[in-house]
């Protein structure tokens, strides 16, 4: 019998993240950060470094000259970019195995998360709302609770499947009901077990019950929302849950998005994805 | 939904291939041709987007699509471009690819499956009907007709083509149809 617990208990016994990754995006998140002591904190992970200058010369971001240098990688893209190369290095690998349960292939989960990440921050350019940067890294990290949760509840999942297409009822509901949990709130649970800041941890918590989240982090938590319904909608990161969820009707009528830039939102959101595997992907960084 | 009623029936068995090696893999935005019979083509995780089949069984000579969105014009502002995510565009260079092939207007087979919509009654984008007008549109002007369609619902869907036989298999977590 799968139950919350057993999920919760997974999370304990994940490996924990490395502490000055922790550190780092908690200094990254500091509007007033030191370049210096953020230069320090990251020279301490050696891999961590490489990983942050390979994103940063990856071709996404065209820099004309090679950046060598953190500080230099730093001022060119900003805090948002290098928070969400930390991230991919931390969550990466992780994000890039076969997620069990939900029957997703190697790179599928990583894939939808480079999706919506790049769909969150187009929608945040195009709604004027929270800079696009931070929109980027929430999106980055929605669905990393599929990966504890589809484990534990593998046996589950069919049950779950049945729940929620036969009763049509949204996937996250039908995990609630049959685990006690959703994958939501587990990747919420690992985020805040790995130490990450409250800004992350909410978004990843309410995304799909976006008016949930606490009020300071909800523009973010709505952009994400609409982000992942749409990037489900057309196929991308969609395993057995089949983008198999409700939309918040008042998230799309307050984001007043029009069918036109819905449309070249995924243009740009698929026109940018290859170069955001590249980016954010580990197979060519090591 | 719309769909042919048919199960696959015979060949069912061996067709898809369980074999992943044999498949070549459309991806979102991309099209493939062939003439080789030993190639089955194959596009995953249809959701609002559409996947065309094409097939000439005289010629021998099949493609696959795999269309994100209904027009280039307006969408692709900014972006690079990458036709084949289009219907109006992508169409198109599939049809022109298997004529270049020797496929002739006469002898082609198009069938169409995706065009689903999200699970909320609301719908509110309308990708996937937007998605099929276009299409007819397109194959009006050049004189083609759908030959098999499995439209609508709200599942993924999964669609496979024999360059061999031309068959068009689409398949649901539901279940497996002929197109």
């Amino acid at each position: 019998m799968t139950n919350r617990d057993q999920v919760l208990e997974a999370v304990q016994q994940l490996p924990p993240i490395p502490v000055d990754a922790c550190e780092l995006v908690r200094l990254l998140q500091d509007p007033e950060v030191d370049p210096a002591e953020l230069e320090r904190a990251i020279s301490l992970n050696p891999a961590l470094t490489t990983h942050v200058l390979a994103t940063a010369n990856s071709a996404i971001f065209g820099a004309r000259a090679e950046i060598s240098t953190v500080r230099r990688a730093w001022l060119q893209l900003g805090s948002g970019r290098i928070q969400a190369a930390v991230m991919s290095a931390m969550v990466g690998p992780m994000a890039c195995e076969p997620v069990e349960g939900y029957s997703l292939p190697g790179d599928a989960l990583w894939e939808g998360a480079l999706a919506i990440a790049l769909a969150t921050e187009e929608l945040a350019l195009k709604t004027g709302g929270p800079p696009p940067n931070e929109a980027f890294t929430a999106g980055l990290l929605v669905d990393i609770g599929k990966t504890v949760f589809g484990q534990v509840a593998q046996t589950k999942m069919s049950e779950i499947a049945d729940l929620a297409f036969g009763g049509n009822i949204s996937f996250e509901k039908a995990e609630e009901q049959l685990v006690g949990i959703n994958h939501a709130e587990a990747g919420a649970i690992m985020l805040e077990a790995w130490g990450l800041p409250e800004s992350i941890i909410q978004v990843v918590r309410w995304h799909h019950e976006p008016e949930m989240c606490p009020e300071e982090f909800r523009p973010i938590a709505e952009l994400v929302h609409a982000a992942q319904y749409l990037c489900g909608m057309v196929g991308l990161g969609n395993g057995e849950d089949g983008n198999y969820y409700a939309s918040s009707e008042a998230v799309f009528n307050r984001l007043g998005l029009s069918p036109d830039a819905i449309e070249n939102c995924l243009c740009q959101t698929l026109s940018k994805l290859d170069l955001a595997r590249e980016a954010f992907g580990l197979e060519k960084k090591s | 939904m719309s769909s042919s009623p048919t199960q696959a029936g015979i060949g069912a068995a061996t067709f898809p291939p369980t074999d992943r090696s044999q498949l070549q893999i459309v991806g979102i935005s991309e099209f493939k041709v062939s003439n080789d019979p030993n190639d089955v083509l194959v596009t995953y995780s249809l959701g609002s987007c559409i996947g065309v089949t094409v097939h000439d069984p005289i010629a021998g000579v099949g493609g696959l699509i795999h269309c994100m969105l209904p027009l280039s014009k307006g969408a692709r502002e900014g972006s690079a471009p990458k036709p084949a995510m289009f219907v109006d565009t992508g169409v198109i260079l599939l049809l022109n690819a298997v004529f270049d092939l020797g496929a002739t207007r006469q002898n082609l087979v198009v069938k169409v499956a995706g065009a689903g919509s999200p699970m909320d009654q609301c719908n509110r984008f309308r990708i996937g009907e937007r998605n099929i007008v276009i299409l007819r549109k397109i194959l009006w002007k050049n004189e083609l007709m759908l030959a098999g369609e499995h439209t609508g619902g709200t599942r993924p869907k999964t669609v496979f083509l024999s360059i061999a036989t031309g068959q068009a298999v689409v398949r649901t977590p539901e279940e497996q149809t002929n197109l």
